[in-house]
């Protein structure tokens, strides 16, 4: 019996093994083998420019540059002819690209110079030259940004570059944050897109931000320096085990840290997610409706980063911070009309409980996000209470569960492409769903526990109920709050187009 | 109340769903949106753009296709035609990944519409002709012929394999079908290959010019310049051939060939520095096994063997990619080993090409690879029939001549060594003079 379960288990390593190891003995050379390819990363700190420049030259490029290499003579590339070699292309190519901010050149000095030979085809080595560059500059103000990488120009080939903000934020960066080529090793068989020739990129800078990819995300509100840090470090571990030998452990560890990273960005201020969690806590919300809304956000952000990462990747013309941007519009719209309604329903009900001797209570809402839960909002009027409110509340709960959910957190799209470009979109799939359940994980805990924190101040309000500022407050608290969702709303609406336009 | 009760309960079932069908909906239109109305044009269109202010007819073409697929990817005729487009952007750009799409577009285009798919039968041939595979070009060629009798790119398909395939009097008349159906650029310069390998040099100069007049894209303007300069070359006009191949190279900066054709005019000049830097920017940049080849020779006869060596070794190994790639061209390598020291492998890849196809170019060099081997009398019949077509081919002729030299037969290699001077004096840095030192000898008394 347990040998029997040892040997399924040996069974389905082998068989994770074999799918790996012939995903990753792919033809060495796609774009043909005299193609020398260029690949650029830049990451873009408040107080210097780092490029991570690697080339990759084909078998017969590698061949031409043999003599060079094998200074001796010997046929062979010994330690010290490879690092020489690296060390003198890397300055080359130093010399060779071209980066301003703000018109101002930036003086690239080489940190690290290495080269490898991966086996190609026909028993013949490739090359793969990688430096590290890095220069100073002065980012902590908004600027512009410009690089440009024209080495190499006599041969034919591959040529990208990448660029992300660390501590820095690059708006509508025209390039993507992560290689789409895995750094040259992985080229994308896309039969409708050119082989990529990017020679250049101008990116706008401003201080502050994770990645270029950072959208304008509902109820954004400046980040928190360390924390984000944090995140960032999390999300490209993330994204680098999309990419990572898939062991059992490795996949386990994986899906763990996807719930992980899921329920920190819930946590994280300065998302519509944290207003569902506080309305939810104001309209008398039950645990099922927490749960509800829970699994509304699990099931919008996973299909919409599956829709959008799809579409992304199927269409070179998308440009992503633009789709993230106009689904902010969309989210912060939806915000908007559940605010609205709620504003009506809340002027009826007041103009209904004047004619009539109980009030129809109406949603209320605690506080935009936490740190803000001061207005302690609460609305009369019990019994028959539930029934009335879930009629005009639950639709309002689900909208808000759309809105949050609707714009895909940027490194759950990260690691989706990330497996898509290694050909584990399941594997990636199965990432992004653990990480929609950890925010739906963070959604729910923070309802449950403002629902207990509202039943009690309840209490503390029904001993107090003599009170007439109290009672005034209570009796236009769904007005407010319902106003409050509508300008929070608008708000969303405005701060997308912002990035926008 | 029951009711109440009732009417919230089918609501709560039916909002969840509602709700995220909504939601979802929305940003599917949302995100398909961009791709009609405010979609930024891409990154990577926008730095094409800007690095390539005139796009090409071509380019625009291939765009076209891809956004036409984008938008309806189960259309096997667009697919058809991106796959051509493909394979024409491989010629141009001599960028080699082009074929690997332009295989892919056309095999999605077979598997949606597996029958009476002409249009991607036509592709397939020109894909198979440019990886030489020239009996499967032709098949791929009839079979459209079937289907599609009145389209010029089905006879551009079949003249280009016939003509390979040795078949010269079909290929002729593959030609003309051409040009009565679509008398084009693509159709005049096919006849005018066609009338030099008859030996109708004025005529064949005549069809590239008329070509050329049709020429509106750089690529075109480039590919007529450069033949109309290898005309003039091949008759030994430096001048001329400098002059297209320079009015080539204003058309387009990149373009490999022009730069070769200028790099054999320096080394014909004697300007053996100005060459030899032209093949290395060459072979660089598309290091073809002819290049590769030639440029060996020009070090050889600069007096830099060693470096000579570093390139033939590179066209052997360029040869084990194509054999691992499950391509090869043997009439390269019979060519290469004829001349650089292995008679054995000349003859038995040149048998190999032979099997496969007799035209003028392989019967050359079978009869070459013959005469390294020692075998005078049979590379003769192989020669004669080389020169069958009449085509004004100096190496042709230095081959034939010192075939009959060795067979003794002084006069007649007297005459044709002197035919291959004077057809182009230059035609090899490496064989010309050696075809001027086999005449010094025959016409000495002996």
């Amino acid at each position: 019996m347990n040998r029997a379960l040892r040997r399924l288990a040996v069974l389905a390593g082998v068989i994770v093994a074999l799918a790996l190891a012939s995903a990753a003995t792919a033809a060495a050379h796609p774009l043909g083998n005299f193609t020398v390819n260029h690949y650029a990363g830049l990451t873009i700190h408040p107080d210097r420019v780092e490029v991570l420049a690697v080339v990759d030259s084909a078998e017969i490029p590698t061949l031409q540059q043999h003599s060079q290499v094998d200074t001796d003579g010997d046929g062979l590339v010994s330690g010290p002819e490879g690092q020489r070699y690296a060390s003198a292309q890397c300055d080359q190519l130093s010399a060779a690209v071209r980066g301003t901010v703000d018109g101002e050149p930036l003086r690239f000095a080489v940190r690290s110079a290495e080269v490898s030979y991966p086996p190609g085809e026909a028993d013949l080595a490739t090359t793969r030259l990688t430096c590290q560059l890095s220069a100073p500059a002065q980012l902590d103000e908004p600027a512009t940004l410009s690089f440009r990488n024209d080495s190499g120009d006599d041969r034919i080939g591959w040529r990208e570059i990448a660029a992300v903000g660390q501590g820095v934020g690059l708006p509508e960066a025209p390039v993507p944050a992560r290689s789409i080529s895995d750094e040259l090793r992985n080229y994308p068989d896309d039969l409708l897109a050119e082989p990529l020739d990017i020679r250049d990129v101008t990116l706008r800078t401003v201080p502050g931000g994770a990645s270029s990819l950072s959208p304008t995300a509902p109820g954004g509100i400046p980040e928190i320096a360390g924390i984000d840090r944090l995140l960032g470090w999390g999300t490209d571990r993330f994204t680098d085990l999309a990419g990572a030998r898939l062991t059992p452990l490795v996949g386990a560890l994986a899906v763990l840290l996807s719930l992980v990273l899921g329920a920190s960005h819930a946590a994280l201020p300065g998302h519509g997610k944290t207003l569902i969690a506080a309305y939810l806590a104001g309209r008398r919300g039950t645990t099922r409706d927490a749960l509800l809304v829970g699994t509304t956000v699990t099931v919008t952000h996973t299909a919409g980063v599956l829709v959008v990462g799809l579409l992304l990747s199927a269409f070179a013309t998308l440009i992503g911070e633009q789709v993230l941007s106009w689904l902010g519009v969309l989210s912060g719209t939806l915000v908007a009309v559940i605010g609205a309604t709620l504003l009506r329903t809340a002027i009826l009900a007041r103009r209904g409980s004047s004619a009539a001797s109980s009030p129809v209570p109406a949603p209320a809402l605690v506080g935009v996000a936490p740190g803000h839960s001061h207005g302690h909002g609460h609305s009369h009027g019990h019994g028959h209470a539930a029934v009335s409110s879930d009629r005009a509340g639950r639709p309002a709960l689900l909208g808000m569960g759309v809105a949050a959910g609707l714009v895909p957190s940027p490194s759950a799209l990260l690691v989706l492409f990330a497996a898509i470009g290694l050909g584990r979109t399941w594997f990636g799939v199965l990432l992004v769903l653990g990480y929609g359940l950890g925010m739906a994980a963070t959604l729910t805990a923070v309802g449950l526990l403002l629902v207990r924190l509202r039943d009690r101040a309840e209490l503390r309000l029904a001993r107090a109920r003599g009170n007439r500022f109290l009672t005034r407050l209570a009796a236009t608290a769904p007005t407010l709050t319902a106003t409050l969702v509508l300008i929070v709303g608008i708000g969303l609406i405005a701060r997308s187009l912002s990035g926008t336009l | 109340m029951t009711t109440n009760i009732s009417a919230g309960s089918r609501r709560r079932r039916w909002f969840p769903i509602a709700m995220i069908t909504a939601g979802v909906l929305l940003l599917g239109t949302t995100v398909a949106g961009f791709q009609g109305g405010f979609g930024a044009p891409s990154p990577l269109a926008a730095s094409l753009q800007a690095g390539e202010p005139a796009r090409d007819p071509l380019s625009r073409m291939i765009e076209a296709a891809q956004q036409e697929l984008r938008d309806d990817p189960d259309d096997a005729l667009a697919w058809a035609q991106l796959g051509s487009a493909y394979v024409e952007q491989a010629r141009a750009t001599a960028d080699p990944s082009y074929y690997q799409k332009a295989q892919g577009a056309l095999d999605r285009s077979m598997q949606l519409q597996p029958e009476g798919n002409g249009e991607a039968m036509i592709g397939l041939g020109a894909l198979a002709n440019a990886r030489h595979d020239f009996a499967q070009a032709r098949n791929w060629a009839l079979g459209a012929r079937e289907l599609r009798p009145a389209t010029g790119e089905v006879y551009g398909v079949l003249a280009d394999a016939l003509t390979q395939l040795g078949d010269a009097e079909a290929a002729t008349a593959a030609v003309q079908r051409m040009l009565d159906t679509k008398p084009g650029v693509a159709a005049f310069t096919r006849a005018s290959y066609d009338l030099e390998l008859h030996g109708r040099t004025d005529d064949a100069r005549l069809a590239l010019q008329r070509a050329l007049r049709d020429s509106h894209a750089p690529a075109d303007i480039a590919f007529c310049r450069y033949y109309l300069g290898e005309l003039a070359f091949n008759a030994g006009d430096l001048d001329e051939a400098a002059a297209q191949y320079a009015q080539g190279r204003a058309a387009t900066r990149h373009d490999t060939a022009l730069r070769q054709g200028q790099a054999k005019v320096a080394a014909a000049r004697g300007d053996l520095d100005q060459a030899l830097a032209g093949y290395e920017t060459v072979t660089n940049r598309v290091p073809l096994p002819q290049y590769l080849q030639e440029y060996g020779e020009l070090l050889l006869v600069a007096g830099r063997p060693e470096q000579a060596a570093e390139q033939f070794t590179l066209f052997t190994q360029q040869q084990r990619l194509y054999e691992a790639a499950g391509s090869t061209d043997d009439l390269a390598v019979s060519q290469f080993a004829a001349d650089h020291g292995d008679p054995a492998e000349a003859l038995r890849r040149a048998q190999a090409e032979w099997e496969r196809r007799q035209s003028v170019f392989v019967a050359d060099a079978m009869a070459w690879a013959l005469h390294v081997n020692g075998r005078d009398a049979e590379a003769l019949t192989f020669a004669d029939r080389a020169a069958s077509l009449g085509w004004h081919n100096a190496t042709f002729a230095y081959h034939r001549g010192m075939i009959l030299a060795a067979l003794g037969m002084r006069s007649e290699a007297q005459d044709q060594l002197t035919a291959a001077l004077e057809i182009n004096p230059y035609f090899s840095p490496l064989h010309a003079p050696r075809a001027r030192a086999a005449l010094d000898e025959l016409r000495s008394p002996a």
